[in-house]
């Protein structure tokens, strides 16, 4: 374990060097990221002003939904972008093999072989974001709330880890899939951003229990912000994100070994 | 001119290559558009009508805008290819043989362009054939009102067309530049009345956007057609985005001229 | 002592037609036509600590099918494989610390960092102790020159510089097997050379066992004492350079050049005359006429000015053998 983690730390500070590579592309992208998150933000701020509410969720409210869904993403995109971006690119292009290679834990080895710097900018746009939120709500975050919000946070992370791993791991059966991968982070990165609840049923029931993203941002919000009537099923749902990113990474990870197995058994 | 069609003719060819990809972007689309109608439905919960719009234009309004998008969006969503094509000939120097070539430059690119806004186009038209059927957005009232629209809509594309081929340019300067790209993609979505539209900007967010050119790529064909810019209105907007097209167009031959004694003193 | 030990392993890979498009990809998920390919087909064979064996063959003959179960990416569909007294799929990790491996045409170096940062990860990834570390970077700059770009990013180094690389990178730790596929892809014959020089003084110093395979026969010529020739999945010959040449390579060509064109060249024991002007050759077989006798036969005959012999490369001997299957006749 200790020599996971020192291994960890030695994998992140290679890719940090070789980001800072490309330094320009690097600055431009906190740029974009920032008014990227900002910017959607402000297009709400601008509708809500007209309408009032999302159904019935205000500007606060969805900038705490945004805000906390940043929060795990960031941490997504910081640490880990190689199972969206990689994985089934190099199960595509038969690259595979070097994850076999070394004598670590093949998973480990994808996830740290890369980052993605700007993560740290959409982490703290994150942060913004729910401070806006609080200011407008005018929330008093407790201790315990805190304690949540972290598990919360951690919980999306490991949700968002799963939701990648599983649907790339298909490219080990079927190389020509992508489409699946597409769909995943469409709902990841659209549908998230305003509550489930303003879908019809079978994408709420889709994102509770099939792709459990809604437990990312949503059933915390709800909890969080006390709106138990827009609830899909009960506010106690809180609860059960960290159960459920449980659940989800390891169904992901069973996915992902039998992947591999059916790689070592078939080459590609 | 036989040359530019050459060009045209094969740009077209090659997109049709690529039509293994259509089955992600269809269902990119409409994933989209179920969420965008889902959202302006849950903002129109409360009210029918707002700022004059009702409910079935505004969705008329959106959906449309997304098909637009695919239209005039000739190198992706985020604009990186023109500009990672350009620094990559920029880089190895090809961009000398494009420069020694007997045509233009700027004409050589948009022939390339225009044989790709062809195939989409073409892909656009079961897409709005489906729209209409799904999420019952409508036609303009009269074939009048079609044909300023569907000339509004040239002016988008040239202008955008202008705009992609600046950016582009900075090539010349630094070839880290996919960033400057996708960022002014991301201006453009955020002020044009992409996503939302510009009559729901605070008054003074509209007079400073007057001084811009966003406003003429989505926003002003967009009201056209859903009639909310009416017959002597339509022909002041076109006029506008005219005046655009010939600003920006005496922009980049300057700009043009500039980045090409650049390359010739300085050898890229 | 044996290191690794083969016996009667099969690979079958079940492929089946992939139908274009996502109706289609859904299609071959749940029908399920497959065609059945032998890619390595009851293979045996066992190597020695120390020994640097040649694994040759065409394209698709099986070779790197084999590495890869050697390797521990691939199951055997059947047989038996050990490895250094390790099961490679079973025990993975121990058996990839025992074993060195590089991919001529992929590296496995941080393509934006300089080729010392990736030393350092290996170093950790392998648990190589300090010492050894040192001592190991020390050895390839003396002998690979590594000191000259270790500080240079990896995608700035030559391809001979980058390969010169990624073999000391698959040494750090000094493995008891090294695995080199095609590791002078594309190089130049300096460079080549070089890495030829290294593997063999590696190979004497540490009795590392190597496993090379390669399309230039000139790496085998200059490394090998033994070779494998492998083609549809089986083994078609195993066994020294040497006795290949005596077998298979008994055709050779003697070329003379004449003061005159000589009239009506005549030459007993000759298997094919070629006459250019002055200039002759003559192939014959060296098992049935020494090539002095030939000599001293042409010279009684004709003024010669000049000659000289030249055998059969190994490279012709060994497309004769898998082009006209030779072996398979020699044998039966």
């Amino acid at each position: 374990m200790i020599f996971y983690i020192k291994l960890f730390f030695t994998f992140f500070k290679l890719n940090l060097k070789a980001q800072m590579e490309y330094r320009i592309n690097f600055i431009m992208s906190i740029f974009h990221i920032l008014i990227l998150q900002l910017g959607n933000l402000g297009l709400i701020w601008v509708v809500l002003d007209s309408f009032q509410a999302l159904r019935d969720w205000t500007f606060g409210e969805i900038a705490f939904l945004v805000g906390l869904r940043l929060l795990s993403h960031g941490l997504f995109t910081l640490f880990l972008p190689e199972i969206y971006w990689g994985l089934s690119n190099y199960i595509v292009r038969g690259e595979f093999d070097r994850f076999l290679l070394k004598p670590v834990n093949p998973l480990f080895l994808l996830i740290t072989n890369g980052i993605i710097l700007s993560g740290i900018t959409d982490f703290s746009s994150g942060i913004v974001i729910l401070w806006i939120a609080t200011k407008s709500l005018e929330l008093n975050w407790t201790f315990i709330n805190l304690l949540i919000l972290l598990v919360v946070v951690f919980s999306g992370l490991l949700i968002e880890i799963s939701a990648y791993l599983a649907t790339s791991s298909v490219a080990f059966w079927v190389t020509n899939l992508q489409t699946l991968n597409f769909i995943t982070f469409q709902f990841h990165e659209q549908y998230i951003l305003y509550p489930v609840s303003i879908y019809g049923k079978p994408i709420q029931y889709f994102l509770t229990f099939i792709i459990p993203f809604a437990f990312i941002n949503f059933y915390p919000s709800a909890y969080f912000l006390d709106k138990p009537s827009s609830l899909l099923f009960h506010s106690y749902f809180v609860y059960l994100t960290p159960i459920v990113a449980l659940i989800s990474f390891g169904v992901a990870y069973f996915i992902w070994k039998r992947g591999i197995l059916a790689y070592q058994s078939t080459g590609s | 001119m036989r040359a530019y069609l050459e060009i045209c003719k094969k740009s077209f060819q090659e997109r049709m290559a690529y039509r293994g990809e259509l089955l992600i972007r269809f269902v990119g689309i409409f994933m989209s558009f179920y969420l965008l109608y889902m959202f302006w439905k849950a903002l129109y919960a409360n009210s029918t009508d707002v700022q004059g719009i009702s409910f079935h234009s505004m969705i008329t309004y959106t959906i449309m805008s997304a098909i637009m998008g695919g239209i005039i969006n000739i190198f992706g969503i985020l604009n990186v290819y023109l500009a990672y094509w350009m620094s990559s000939r920029v880089r190895t120097g090809e961009i000398v043989m494009d420069m020694m070539k007997p045509t233009d430059f700027q004409l050589y690119l948009f022939s390339h362009s225009f044989g790709r806004l062809l195939f989409n186009v073409i892909v656009s038209v079961p897409i709005f054939i489906l729209a209409i059927f799904i999420f019952k957005i409508y036609l303009p009232d009269s074939l009048a009102v079609l044909a300023l629209f569907a000339v509004s809509l040239s002016m988008s594309y040239l202008l955008t067309f202008l705009i992609d081929f600046m950016v582009s340019l900075v090539s010349f300067w630094t070839t880290q530049n996919q960033g400057v790209g996708g960022f002014t993609r991301l201006i453009i979505a955020l002020l044009s009345g992409a996503f939302i539209p510009l009559w729901f900007f605070p008054e003074w967010a509209r007079n400073i956007l007057s001084y811009f050119p966003f406003a003429s790529i989505y926003h002003v064909p967009l009201s056209i057609y859903i009639g909310k810019i009416k017959s002597i209105e339509g022909f002041r907007a076109i006029s506008l985005q005219l005046i655009w097209i010939g600003a920006l167009y005496a922009g980049s031959r300057l700009l043009w001229l500039k980045s090409r004694r650049k390359l010739m003193t300085h050898g890229g | 002592m044996q290191v690794i030990k083969i016996d009667d392993l099969y690979k079958t890979f079940k492929t089946y037609k992939r139908k274009k498009g996502f109706i289609g990809s859904i299609q071959t998920l749940f029908t399920k036509e497959y065609i059945t390919v032998n890619a390595v087909d009851g293979v045996s064979f066992g190597i020695n600590q120390g020994e640097i064996v040649g694994y040759v063959g065409p394209n698709g003959a099986g070779k790197s099918t084999t590495i890869k179960m050697l390797t521990g990416i691939l199951y055997p569909t059947s047989g038996v494989i050990e490895v250094g007294g390790l099961v490679p799929t079973k025990d993975r990790k121990q058996n990839l610390m025992h074993i060195g491996v590089v991919f001529g045409q992929r590296t496995q170096l941080w393509w934006d960092l300089p080729l010392i940062e990736s030393f350092e990860l290996l170093r950790h990834i392998y648990r190589v102790p300090e010492k050894i570390y040192r001592d190991n970077i020390a050895l390839f700059a003396e002998l690979l020159d590594i000191d000259e770009f270790i500080n240079t990013p990896v995608r700035l180094l030559s391809l001979g510089q980058r390969m010169r690389g990624d073999i000391a990178a698959s040494l750090l730790h000094n493995p008891d097997i090294l695995y080199l596929d095609e590791p002078t892809i594309g190089l130049d014959v300096v460079v080549k050379e070089r890495i030829r020089q290294f593997i063999k003084e590696i190979n004497i110093e540490r009795k590392t066992t190597v496993i090379l395979t390669t399309h230039d026969l000139l790496d085998i010529e200059a490394l090998c004492n033994r070779i494998m020739i492998i083609d549809h999945g089986k083994v078609i010959y195993d066994g020294s350079i040497d006795e290949i040449r005596r077998r298979f390579g008994t055709e050779s060509t003697l070329l003379i050049d004449f003061k005159e064109p000589p009239d009506g060249l005549e030459v007993d024991g000759a298997l094919e005359i070629q006459l250019e002007g002055i200039r002759a050759s003559i192939k014959f077989d060296r098992k049935r006429f020494a090539a002095s006798d030939l000599i001293s036969e042409i010279a009684g005959k004709y003024p010669v000015l000049d000659l000289t012999i030249e055998d059969i490369s190994l490279n012709g001997i060994i497309r004769d053998v898998y082009e006209e299957g030779k072996l398979y006749e020699s044998v039966s």
